[in-house]
């Protein structure tokens, strides 16, 4: 029989940690209590993860420190956490397990390699010996040992991953958006392992923005906001309104206000109910000339799958697209560009540059057949003064084009990710500009630019779609606002009738006013 | 966020990056020069140790001797920029040769089909190892050895194992010997030991394609793409360049460069010998690899390519003179290997 006797709580003391540039969390308190569902939520950016993962012993050093029944222990490495009874269960389980082993063996995988001599494995006994240790942990589960770890679903890693945490002796298990890929059915069997976990005196930190299932498990809440603790308080006492004002704040930064707003151009873009299982679930949409519109929504809303949609990156199951009046059939990244759908993708190192090529290959890379002539050489001279125009134009910071773009800045990388498309907007007129969190992991003063950018390309008449996790920001910048939670469109509003609360609400899974 | 505190001591600071500079620097030297000055001092040391080495007669040589290398060579590099890895380019050189000896000889194919044929059966193992890629997502480099196997099993079948030469002798299967209506033509002979002026006709065929190939990779939109692709596979693709297709390319390009070469080889020996091809696989990717860590490209280059294949000739050249055994040549040549991927390593990670 396993039980977690003896141990009280975790404390985390004025814990803190820097990254170059950045502090992402900075002096906090926390106590995890044997026996309680923690949830820990805040919006994107507010510390979570850097918390959860100090926890896990990830980082080799950070701030402050970490006591359990008052003795400090020093998280430094995954095993040190380990040994401290702390088990993560990350949202990647895939790499703590060995994908072609089968449960048994991922199960006993510590003994396995420490084993003192046993070289020859008897196969029955060890799958017995596994079948006693699933008995022993006492959680309900749906597979055999002899299962291979690859051919489990998601939810069943996850299990086997707390299974495996239990056996060891944990005392304190950290849950990091769990739900986050996991079905309606396989989220409630989750809930039901968890809440077993804490009737057996084991400490959760539960880590989610989802208001709705946070609601329904923790004990208690506490709220992180840009790298500090706001508060700590008993769900029974709160409501989710209250929780989301924690999480938002002091009323929002004015300084990116833009001053117009007009939505009168044509229609360009109209999507009909677009679906692929999993991803995108049934989205419409409209989009006019000259007009910002922001998507946003949590991280994991579904807001990168359906930009690549649109841009072709990705199939679709169903669904219809239609530019100018025309319905398009865009199944390549190809097909978009020739229509004139332009993508800036999420990730600008590894979708949207070369960044081992330098500024003036990557600027012209899209553009680089409208500047060749006969057996397609390249000329030279056509080429440099565009490339010299859109350095100039976006303000990229940089030696020249024939700076190596790995070696610029975020902000100015992302400017170069931009303007490769803003240049070939120049050669081949440009419709669609979607930008997919263009900000991320940028400095404030590139932010504005990047804002100031689409602002312009609104004006000169492109449809811009601007996806962002940042409710300030979309706030900021749209004539009009969706918000996506779960895959789908669950609000439409425009820039007067938006406030931060509403979009929080319904990002979170919540509904119009309680 | 909050800003990271500033701190710690500046004076520390500024001796590690003193001593980061300095070591920057020589990287740099190194990466950008570190295969030409390997080759000076190859040249200056062989030419005191070997009397007539330093002669226009011996360099001629060096170039002839390193000719069919580098343009296989070349078609392996125009597949890397595209990360297409292909260990089958001496196996499809071996056919090639094959092929082109046996369509003059037996089918009494005119000197441009016996060029051009191999070169298109070269393209198509090529596009076959691209196929696969493609549709079955297997690495570029695990692809290609099924068919080094295959070409070099066809290469086999169709010559019987015999080296195929001018009114050659193959057994009958009734007994007795079966004479071969053709020969190898003197134009094609030509190809392979003629002059241009005092310039071997090989060294002319070679100094084209790197200029070609150069241009191609440098100075044309398919070069861009072909970099693009290879560089960041996604990247390009959301980039709205069709990477499939230059993948095919890269493939294509690597497979018929590497048939040149084999037709090249054949018209050199006058015959094609079974498996004479094989000894060139090594060399020329080492050509190729060694290409990167020339004047600090850090990429499949041309002229990278050309560089390497020439270090390698004048030392093979060199030990050869000294009497150094065959055998023992290969050691060498890895160690050159390894010490330019280092510096292209360290280079890269700067």
């Amino acid at each position: 029989m396993i039980q977690s006797k003896g141990v009280v709580g975790l404390h985390a003391i004025k814990v803190g940690k820097s990254f170059p540039g950045v502090r992402a969390l900075d002096g906090v308190d926390l106590e995890i209590k044997a026996g309680e569902v923690h949830a820990l939520v805040g919006a994107n950016g507010a510390g979570k993860s850097t918390f959860a993962k100090i926890l896990a012993g990830a980082y080799e050093s950070y701030d402050g420190e970490v006591r359990i029944d008052g003795r400090q222990i020093a998280l430094i490495s995954p095993a040190k956490a380990l040994q401290a009874g702390i088990c993560p269960v990350h949202q990647e389980v895939d790499t703590v397990l060995v994908p072609h082993l089968s449960v048994a063996e991922n199960l006993l995988i510590f003994e396995q390699a420490s084993s003192k001599g046993r070289a020859w494995v008897n196969w029955s006994e060890f799958h017995r010996r596994a079948r006693d240790l699933l008995k022993q942990a006492r959680i309900k589960v749906s597979f055999d040992v002899a299962t291979r770890a690859a051919d489990l679903s998601l939810a069943e890693k996850q299990l086997l991953v707390v299974i495996r945490a239990v056996l060891f002796g944990s005392h304190f298990i950290i849950f990091d958006e769990p739900t986050a890929a996991l079905g309606l059915q396989e989220a409630r069997f989750l809930f039901e392992t968890i809440r077993s976990l804490r009737d057996r005196g084991i400490g959760i930190l539960y880590i989610s923005h989802r208001m709705p299932e946070v609601f329904d498990i923790a004990d208690r809440i506490t709220v992180f906001r840009d790298g500090r603790k706001v508060d700590t308080v008993t769900t029974k006492d709160v409501t989710a309104q209250d929780v989301i004002r924690l999480m938002l704040g002091k009323s929002l930064d004015q300084q990116y206000q833009r001053e117009r707003s007009s939505t009168g151009g044509e229609e360009l873009l109209t999507v009909r109910r677009l679906y692929k299982a999993g991803k995108v679930d049934f989205v419409s949409l409209n989009l006019r000339r000259g007009e910002v519109l922001g998507i946003t929504g949590l991280v994991g809303a579904g807001k990168t799958e359906l930009a690549r949609m649109l841009f072709g990156a990705d199939t679709r199951d169903a669904g219809e697209v239609w530019l100018e009046g025309r319905e398009i059939d865009v199944r390549s990244p190809r097909d978009a560009v020739a229509n004139g759908i332009f993508l800036v993708p999420e990730e600008r190192r590894r979708q949207g540059l070369l960044v081992g090529e330098n500024v003036g290959f990557n600027l012209s890379l899209p553009s680089i057949g409208a500047f060749s002539g006969i057996l397609g050489f390249v000329k030279r001279k056509v080429e440099g003064a565009r490339v010299l125009d859109a350095i100039r134009r976006l303000r990229i910071v940089c030696s020249g084009p024939g700076q190596t773009v790995a070696n610029l800045s975020g902000g100015n990388q992302q400017k170069t990710s931009i303007g490769k498309w803003m240049l070939h907007g120049w050669v081949r007129r440009g419709k669609v500009f979607i930008f997919d969190d263009p900000t991320k992991g940028v400095d404030i003063g590139a932010k504005a630019e990047i804002y100031r950018l689409m602002e312009e390309l609104a004006r000169e008449g492109y449809g811009v779609v601007f996806m962002s996790p940042d409710i300030d920001e979309i706030m900021g910048i749209s004539d009009r606002i969706l918000v996506m939670y779960q895959h789908r469109v669950v609000a439409e509003m425009n820039r007067d009738s938006a406030t931060p609360e509403r979009i929080l609400r319904f990002a979170t899974g919540g509904g119009e006013a309680a | 966020m909050i800003p990271a505190g500033e701190g710690g001591s500046t004076v520390r600071a500024e001796v590690i990056d003193r001593r980061k500079r300095v070591g920057d620097l020589a990287v740099r030297f190194l990466s950008a020069y570190g295969v030409f000055i390997a080759i000076g001092v190859l040249f200056a040391v062989f030419s005191v140790l070997i009397p007539g080495f330093f002669s226009m007669t011996n360099i001629t040589n060096i170039l002839r001797a390193i000719s069919i290398t580098t343009v296989i060579a070349i078609g392996v590099t125009m597949g890397l920029c595209a990360n297409a890895f292909n260990l089958a380019v001496a196996a499809v050189a071996g056919l090639a040769s094959a092929l082109a000896a046996g369509l003059m000889v037996w089918n009494l194919a005119p000197a441009p089909l016996a060029i051009l044929f191999p070169l298109i059966v070269g393209g198509l193992v090529g596009s076959l190892i691209a196929f696969f890629v493609i549709r079955f997502r297997i690495d570029d480099l695990l692809a290609s050895l099924p068919m080094m196997f295959i070409a070099q099993g066809v290469e086999l079948t169709y010559t019987g194992g015999l080296n195929i030469y001018s009114n050659m002798l193959k057994p009958a299967p009734g007994g007795g010997y079966i004479t071969a209506p053709g020969a190898i033509s003197q134009s094609f002979l030509r190809l392979g030991q003629g002059y241009v002026a005092f310039v071997p006709t090989p060294v002319i065929v070679m100094l084209a394609a790197i200029l070609v190939s150069h241009l191609f990779l440098n100075n044309t939109k398919w070069g861009r793409h072909l970099y693009a692709t290879g560089g960041n596979m996604e990247a390009a693709r959301l980039a709205g360049i069709p990477v499939h297709l230059y993948r095919v390319l890269a493939h294509v390009l690597t497979g018929a460069f590497a048939a040149m070469g084999g037709v090249m080889l054949t018209a050199r020996m006058a015959s094609a010998q079974s498996m004479a091809a094989h000894g060139l696989l090594l060399d020329c990717i080492a050509a190729s690899f060694i290409g990167y860590a020339v004047l600090g490209a850090g990429k499949p280059n041309i002229i990278g390519t050309f560089t390497g294949a020439v270090l390698m000739g004048i030392m093979v050249n060199g030990l050869t003179m000294l009497n150094i055994p065959y055998t023992a040549q290969d050691i060498f040549k890895g160690l050159i290997l390894l010490g330019a991927l280092g510096i292209s390593r360290i280079a890269a990670r700067r």
